[in-house]
């Protein structure tokens, strides 16, 4: 029979160490784990974690590995009669049990590892009751679970929302009420939309430093020179894109005026693009790529050295959300640059200290809900780079050539960053 | 009156009846998922897996403190902001549903303060929300030292490599997992579809007989067998097919298919794939085609010059997305049409990696595709791939291909 071919090896080959000493050694080690959690309690004016939380981690981690072998041979080795399943569901029980010890000597800071162990022990408990199932019973739970599993892939797969309107309603309750913790815990919430509905352009993100002496630098990445592997841009490259979910509302017309009367009063103006539509124009992001931006702006206060003096203090980060658009194709076919600065759409994310708070204004809202202060009328705006005639009667451009020749780069995000390097 | 015959079907590698030649419904679901199958495409799909994840942590283990650090691009501070406090929200369950408590402040004054900082965080009243957090789990979200994290990562690396090869795999398959989960629950900025791929094969292996073939763990027990009975060690022979290697097996071919089934139908929300202009999104876009190399750039140009052509081949390229990514779920359960699948889906890949700069995924991609060659191919291929190594006569084989026969006379 099958089964006995694959586990003959191991009967003939007779393990070094019994199942039952390998595990017992796993909770032994465990046991000690939860000795040793109390030890720093008991004794009184000396702090021994230092010591004590890497010698219980290592404790708690060969535990479990020796449970989890323990089981491994057992069932490896043993047939599937009755009394040796009994005798595998009792070895697996101390295996469960074992977890639980190293629940329990674990640092109480260490929430995320004790809902592993928690998860853990109820997969272990619930393989107790599969090893003592009778086969064709077994068969059925493994394919009642299968269905569970593949109905959480679909449910992942149809709750993002299709454009313009919301995930079906029954898709949403099932993922927030059945499948979320499941999906979460193993990250199997892809909904596997590559590319879809339309593959869109690529997102960087470029940050203004300002060192305290008054003198500025820009970073912008992900460029492909600063890194050894495809793979290291890549990551890079994901970390701009997670800065791109926004509301899909455009701004009101209240909003789109105070942008544009702002860029005229600035000196010198910021237009607003002007063949663009506001709501183009506009992108408020989410909460969560407002809190990323914020992040991504202290690493780079805490990072970025000067390239003329690494020693100066930064003083504040201006970031820029920058879609990169795709040339169009009779563009390209005129020999245009891709990497043309006319292509790249800065969105102003905001001005933040070294500490990440933001220093550009936002709004507030007091306990009526009224708002006590507006926005900066420059924050998720696009701050253009745009072409504008060098004279009145600049023709229309036909190719690449004569389009430098008419027209000046006028670079708004720059002028807006207070950059006055060019 | 015919002798009834075993037949090795290649395809799915499973042993059918002509007797059984018209089975019911029932026979047919339990044949699918419990047939004993050959273990081999594990044991491939494992070591391919272990050589991609190995590279990607080595990636990982350059940018350690950049990535997964207490002061990361997305630091600790707003890592556990997410994991603690990300709303959920929930579709109202009845028509009129409302939300009472949403209108009026709460009684206590730190309760309410921390009500109205929540708001301005997350922009929605946490009174509303269904549930706050994630669950999320990872050891760097507790590991911080610099020091104790590259120990971490290290001993994670070694873990990989064990893996990789097969050895202890029960245990080292399930820290593997869990050690690619550490560095995907902690930063998710950094991920993209390898991640998830990823995630899909090692937990299909970690529930897997994968160290059945094509493993250290296989070639200790048949060594120390042979010890054990004096023996000397012969050549393998293939894998004793399994139930469990069956399941495992159908579960990734499915897996696969949802893939291609998802991807495909959110594609058709698109305009541009249905007038064919969504390639040109790929093709022209900076950060992910090798625009910068000249070759590359001079042949788009080109492209974008003949109009005609250009029109051609993205429509062209567009179809062929659709139809392989909608037609392979349920084309490639046909014997004679699945070696056209898999060729397509090769293709679809290799174009992904080139024009997007996907390697790793698409590699990925292909690990998973593995789970539909059967193990015999797999075998003869390698038998054929070492016997041609060692320079041996292959001219009894008759999968002999001329090429390789001119290749040997060549050396």
């Amino acid at each position: 029979m099958a089964s006995e071919s694959v586990n003959t090896a191991g009967r003939n080959g007779r393990p070094l160490l019994s199942p039952w000493q390998l595990t017992l050694a796993g909770a032994a080690a465990c046991f000690v784990a939860v000795f040793l959690s109390h030890v720093n309690s008991w004794i009184a004016g000396v702090t021994l974690d230092p010591v004590l939380v890497p010698v219980r981690a290592l404790l708690i981690f060969v535990g479990l590995v020796l449970a989890g072998s323990g089981v491994s041979l057992r069932l490896r080795t043993a047939t599937w009669e009755f009394e040796e399943r009994a005798v595998s569901a009792a070895l697996t029980s101390v295996a469960a049990f074992t977890v639980i010890l190293g629940y329990l000597a674990l640092d109480p800071a260490w929430d995320s590892i004790a809902l592993l162990f928690g998860v853990l022990t109820v997969v272990t408990f619930a393989g107790v009751g599969l090893i003592l199932l009778p086969r064709m019973v077994r068969r059925v739970v493994f394919l009642v679970l299968v269905f569970f599993h593949f109905g959480g892939i679909l449910t992942a797969v149809t709750s993002a929302p299709p454009p313009g309107s919301d995930a079906p309603w029954i898709t949403r309750q099932l993922w927030t009420c059945v499948y979320r913790p499941y999906l979460q815990f193993m990250y199997l919430n892809n909904a596997y939309h590559f590319y879809s509905p339309e593959p869109g352009p690529a997102c960087q993100l470029w940050f203004y430093v300002k060192f305290t002496d008054g003198t500025g630098e820009w970073l912008k990445i992900p460029d492909r020179k600063d890194y050894a592997t495809r793979q290291e841009y890549q990551r890079i490259l994901s970390i701009t894109e997670s800065t791109n979910q926004c509301y899909p509302q455009p701004p009101s017309d209240y909003l789109a005026g105070r942008r544009y009367q702002a860029g005229n009063l600035h000196k010198p103006s910021i237009k607003m693009a002007p063949n663009l539509p506001a709501a183009m124009q506009y992108r408020r992001p989410y909460p969560s790529s407002a809190l990323m931006v914020q992040s991504y702006a202290r690493y780079v206060a805490r990072t970025f050295k000067s390239s003329s003096d690494p020693e100066k203090e930064v003083a504040t980060v201006k970031v820029y959300r920058v879609l990169h658009q795709i040339i169009p194709a009779p563009d390209l076919a005129n020999n245009t640059d891709p990497n043309d600065p006319t292509y790249f759409w800065p969105y102003f994310q905001g001005e933040f200290n070294a500490d990440g708070e933001m220093l550009t204004a936002h709004r507030e809202f007091n306990e009526e809900g009224k708002m006590t202060q507006e926005d900066d009328p420059f924050l998720y705006w696009l701050i253009p780079i745009m072409d504008e005639p060098k004279g009145r009667d600049a023709d229309l451009p036909t190719n690449a050539k004569s389009r430098r020749a008419n027209f000046d780069i006028v670079d708004y995000c720059q002028i807006h960053a207070e950059d006055k390097s060019k | 009156m015919r002798t009834p015959t075993t037949r090795f079907d290649p395809a799915s590698a499973r042993l059918y009846s002509p007797a059984d030649a018209e089975p019911g419904w029932l026979e047919v679901f339990n044949r699918f998922w419990f047939a004993p199958a050959d273990p081999t495409p594990l044991g491939l799909i494992r070591i391919c897996t272990g050589i991609i994840v190995l590279y990607m942590h080595l990636v990982y283990s350059t940018g350690l403190q950049p990535y997964f650090g207490k002061n990361a691009w997305m630091d600790l501070k707003t890592a556990d902001q997410f994991r603690h406090e990300a709303p959920i929200i929930n579709a109202p369950f009845d028509w009129t549903e409302v939300n009472e408590q949403a209108n009026k402040p709460l009684d206590d004054p730190k309760a309410q303060d921390a009500r109205k900082q929540y708001a301005k965080t997350w922009d929605i009243d946490p009174v509303t929300t269904y549930h706050q957090g994630s669950y999320l789990w990872s050891l760097w979200f507790h590991i911080t030292d610099p020091t104790w994290m590259t120990i971490v990562a290290v001993a994670m690396l070694v873990v990989m490599v064990m893996f990789t090869l097969g050895f202890c795999t029960r245990v080292t398959s399930v820290l593997t997992w869990m050690a690619a989960m550490c560095f995907i629950q902690r930063n998710w900025t950094v991920l993209y579809g390898v991640d998830s791929i990823l995630n899909v094969l090692l937990i299909y292996l970690m529930i897997s007989p994968c160290a059945a073939a094509l493993s250290v763990d296989r070639w200790l027990s048949r060594w120390w067998t042979a010890r054990r009975t004096g023996q000397k060690l012969s050549p393998a022979p293939p894998p004793a097919p399994t139930t469990w290697a069956n399941f495992i097996i159908r579960l990734m071919q499915i897996h696969f298919c949802l893939i291609y089934l998802a991807s495909g139908t959110s594609k058709l929300q698109g305009t541009a794939w249905w007038n064919g202009t969504a390639l040109w999104a790929c093709l022209a876009n900076y950060e992910f085609a090798p625009l910068h190399l000249a070759v590359y750039s001079k042949l788009v140009v080109w492209l974008s010059q003949v109009h005609w052509l250009w029109e051609l081949v993205l429509s062209s390229s567009a179809v062929f997305t659709l139809l392989l990514e909608l037609g392979f779920p349920f084309l490639v359960w046909n014997r004679r049409l699945r070696p056209y699948m898999m060729c397509g889906a090769v293709m679809l890949h290799t174009g992904i990696a080139v024009i997007m700069g996907l390697g790793t995924f698409s590699l990925m991609m292909l690990c998973l595709l593995l789970a539909f060659v059967p193990g015999e191919a797999i075998r003869r291929a390698m038998r054929l791939s070492v016997d041609w190594l060692r320079g041996k006569d292959l001219h009894a084989d008759p999968f002999m291909a001329p090429a390789t026969e001119m290749a040997l006379q060549r050396r």
